[in-house]
């Protein structure tokens, strides 16, 4: 059953001199159950596109598009809509864990927050919830942790309390943006196993991050993301083992396991976009079509993928 | 070429009630002349303050560090001034490692400045874009700030700094844990054929094995602020002995274990 | 929107207020002191503002006067953010034991009441304009290198401080090309706000009669009416201008602090020049 339908979406930011175009075109349908990711690297939009989702971009962006919720477009709902959906049914765990929370809030009364403000339980039994989740999500002492202050903890404690935040309403859906940055290789393992055994079946999940390995851990699919558009999309397995679109492929191939081997050139700006392929400068394979046109998403083996190779 | 002896650095907090952290204990490495040493440990390891010790900006509480035969601490502060030029450093995060009032053409001259090394301006014009060429940036970016250039391009920046004043050692402390995947490989290729053209030795910092395994001939594990492991960077990653670095080689090849054999060949060559 | 409206009108009546000053002998119908009309006249076409209780034209007055109490200001204000900031750079800089001294002292000195130790230091020297705007500018300079201090503290940590270090840099050249330029924002600043302050002091000092009350400026006038019976007489024209001058100048002063401090505050990050 689709959960999300996002069709056509398009974001840009005006400023004086010119219009940052960060999303241009995103279409991307998210089942019931389905684990999904969005890879890409600074700039290519993919966290602009999870803020849409959540209605928090700011009141300077230009959008057009739709993005269908059960029988509601959230880009056009009211405020009052969106706020009764927002970590009831849709929560996010956001990027940075220092300064995602509020310093001055003992760490209870943050987790139990999202309950009463939704009117889910009164509060001493909201405050109960937030030490079951807590204890749940591996601190050893949950009745000790609620009263302590976010600056108690390490980065990969306070990474679960982001988890348990976004955890605390039982949503739906839940949109993980870069949830391991920062964190060192251990921990990052630790959050990662976490993430996955609460998700487990029972959520969907729509994953935002640069990182690979964590995209292949927990999602069974994954969408690529450069220069605003999507490049390819299709079940991770298959695409990180076997990359068509020339730009996958290049990114793999900098990795370091894999050798390092360079994309020449930059990304190009997203406020000076080229027509034809946005990846064309830098593709080892392009063709003079690639300079004139603009590839569609093609399916392909499986697949779908926005190359004139695959045509 | 470099080699630190039983380097230690105490910090102490406080006037009337000392607190004492131990960020390097006991630590001695060498690093031969034309090589490059990998110093691999997780945050809070000690690493950083290492590498600013083989520079001596910071300075140990106790131990030596001897730069081509030279005791840095023996040195007086003019004549370790001197020999500055030699030994550089590029730092981790571009955002505050370049004077964000200052162009990028005043950042590279600044060096050329300092050392009267090349007296005309036109002739330091041709020095800069000289090294534009050599760390792979666009001479139309000689005029701009830092807050209008991109996170890679500053590191390139910082790194043609460091190379104008052709220096014999490096440290590179973590120079691109703050970048995109495809901007660090590009970063890190440049600064590998770098030493290669100027047979620099390195001393290359980071908490990624990987990076390490990429970029170095010999690897220090760092935990706590001691050595627990060292050797070549075959035998460490392949055969860790010490059980802090199994702990850290199998998380690091954990999240690849979906890189399968296959996958090694394939993603090597780009069709 | 009408916060840039308030800025620029700050800004242009800061520099009608300079101008008027500098030009005073083109402005001005006559003479700071010139008697020419009777005493405790009403406003008329001739003496703007009328006369004081010896005759002579209070509008006159007004703008010779606003020569000597701006001065008095903006150069207390310059000397103070001179020395606080030279010290403040030095001491941010180089930290250690001297640091620790100076700043011990500066903690000593600070609660101390500034208006007291004034005049207690003008008992030692003799009490002219320059003398008081010179002790005024040491003393307030005080509290400056406080502030310019631990921004240079935090300038110093920076990793391009250390890069300039790693590169050769000596230390002069260092808060010369870089410390410097990163607190000038902060730098000025504190010129602005000193001048609003020191020169709102500089009008009450001379109405305490800390100089020569025979010298024509806003404080000796203010302080001339209210003694001669201004303000029991109820002669608007003759206490008000002066009052007026010295609010409508700190209001734009502070104006002009105001969104300098928030266009440069160190925490957005960097500044564009």
């Amino acid at each position: 059953m689709e959960l999300i339908r996002i069709d056509g979406l398009y974001v840009a930011f005006s400023t004086r001199s010119e219009t940052v175009r960060a999303v241009d075109t995103v279409d991307l349908a998210i089942n019931e159950g389905d684990t999904i990711s969005l890879i890409g690297e600074s700039g290519c939009g993919k966290t602009v596109t999870g803020m849409a989702i959540m209605g928090l971009l700011p009141t300077n962006a230009r959008i057009t598009g739709t993005i269908r919720y059960g029988d509601q477009d959230l880009l056009s709902a009211p405020d009052s809509t969106l706020q009764r959906i927002r970590g009831k049914e849709i929560a996010m765990i956001s990027q940075n864990s220092a300064n995602a929370l509020n310093p001055v809030m003992t760490v209870g009364d943050q987790i139990a927050e999202p309950l009463l403000i939704h009117h889910l339980l009164p509060a001493p039994e909201a405050r109960q919830e937030a030490v079951r989740l807590l204890s749940a999500l591996g601190f050893d002492e949950p009745e000790r942790a609620r009263e302590q202050y976010p600056h108690e903890f390490s980065g990969g404690m306070r990474e679960r309390i982001l988890i348990a935040l976004a955890l605390i309403c039982n949503p739906g859906l839940i949109i993980a943006d870069e949830p391991t940055s920062g964190l060192d290789a251990q921990v990052k393992s630790q959050i990662l196993q976490l993430i996955k055994k609460q998700i487990d079946g029972n959520r969907t999940l729509f994953l935002i991050t640069h990182d690979m390995g964590t995209a292949h851990f927990l999602c069974t699919r994954t969408a690529v993301m450069y220069a605003g558009e999507i490049v390819e999309i299709g079940q991770t397995h298959d695409l990180l083992s076997l990359p068509m679109h020339p730009y996958t492929q290049g990114l793999l191939a900098s990795l370091p396991s894999a050798g390092l081997h360079p994309i020449p050139g930059v990304s190009p700006s997203p406020a000076h976009l080229p027509g034809g392929c946005r990846f064309c400068t830098r593709c080892p394979a392009s063709m003079d079509r690639c300079r004139r046109e603009h590839p569609a998403l093609i399916d392909a083996k499986g697949r779908q993928v926005r190359c004139f190779r695959y045509d | 070429m470099i080699e630190l002896d039983a380097v230690t650095k105490i910090y102490t907090k406080g006037f009337f009630r000392r607190q004492n952290t131990i960020a390097v204990n006991n630590v001695s490495l060498r690093v031969k002349k034309g090589k490059s040493l990998g110093l691999v440990g997780e945050s809070g390891s000690g690493k950083t303050t290492l590498g600013r010790i083989a520079l001596w900006l910071t300075v140990p509480t106790s131990g030596t560090v001897m730069f081509d035969g030279m005791d840095l601490g023996a040195l007086s502060r003019s004549a370790l001034r001197q020999i500055r030029p030699r030994m550089q450093i590029v730092f981790q995060d571009p955002d505050t490692s370049l004077d964000p009032r200052m162009t990028v053409r005043e950042c590279i001259a600044e060096p050329m400045k300092i050392w009267n090394l090349i007296k005309k301006p036109h002739e330091q014009e041709d020095r800069i874009l000289e090294l534009f060429d050599l760390v792979g940036l666009q001479p139309d970016l000689v005029g701009r700030y830092p807050f209008e250039i991109s996170g890679g391009q500053k590191q390139r920046v910082a790194l043609a700094r460091v190379l104008a004043l052709d220096p014999e050692f490096i440290v590179a402390d973590e120079p691109t844990a703050a970048l995109d995947l495809s901007v660090q490989a590009q970063v890190l290729s440049l600064i590998k054929s770098v030493q290669k053209k100027t047979n620099l030795t390195l001393l290359f910092i980071s908490h990624d094995l990987q990076v390490i395994g990429q970029m170095s001939d010999t690897v220090s594990v760092m935990h706590k602020g001691a050595i627990v492991e060292q050797g070549t960077t075959r035998d460490v990653l392949e055969t860790p002995k010490d059980p802090y670095t199994k702990k850290l080689v199998a998380a690091a090849y954990e999240s690849e274990t979906w890189l399968g054999k296959e996958r090694h060949q394939a993603s090597s060559k780009v069709q | 929107m009408s916060r840039k409206i308030l800025l620029w009108g700050s800004i242009v009546v800061l520099c009608i207020y300079i101008g008027i000053a500098c030009a005073a002998p083109l402005i001005a119908p006559m003479g700071p002191d010139a008697i020419t009309g009777r005493p405790l006249q009403s406003p008329d076409p001739v003496h703007l503002f009328g006369t004081n209780n010896v005759g002579q034209d209070i509008f006159s007055q007004l703008i010779w006067g606003a020569r000597i109490t701006l001065l008095f200001g903006f150069f207390s204000a310059g000397l103070s953010v001179l020395i606080s900031t030279m010290f403040g750079i030095i001491l941010g800089y180089y930290g250690g034991i001297v640091d620790e001294i100076a700043s011990r002292i500066i903690d000593v000195v600070i609660p101390l009441p500034t208006f007291v130790l004034l005049i207690v230091l003008t008992t030692f020297f003799s009490p002219g304009i320059l003398t008081v705007s010179i002790l005024m500018g040491v003393l307030s300079s005080i509290f400056g290198i406080r502030i310019i201090r631990s921004q240079v503290l935090s300038i110093a940590r920076m990793e391009y401080v250390e890069g300039a270090k790693a590169i050769g840099a000596s230390d002069f050249h260092i808060m010369y090309r870089h410390i410097l330029p990163n607190v000038m924002p902060l730098v000025m600043v504190r010129f602005v706000s000193s001048s609003q302050h020191l020169l709102v002091m500089g009008v009450g000092l001379s109405f305490l009669g800390m100089w020569d009350t025979s010298t024509v400026d806003w404080g000796t006038m203010i302080q001339n009416a209210y003694s001669e019976g201004g303000v029991a007489l109820g002669l608007w024209w003759w206490i008000l201008p002066p009052g007026i001058a010295v609010i409508g100048i700190s209001l734009a002063l502070a104006m002009i602090g105001y969104s300098f401090e928030e266009k440069f505050n160190p925490r957005v990050g960097v500044n564009r020049i």
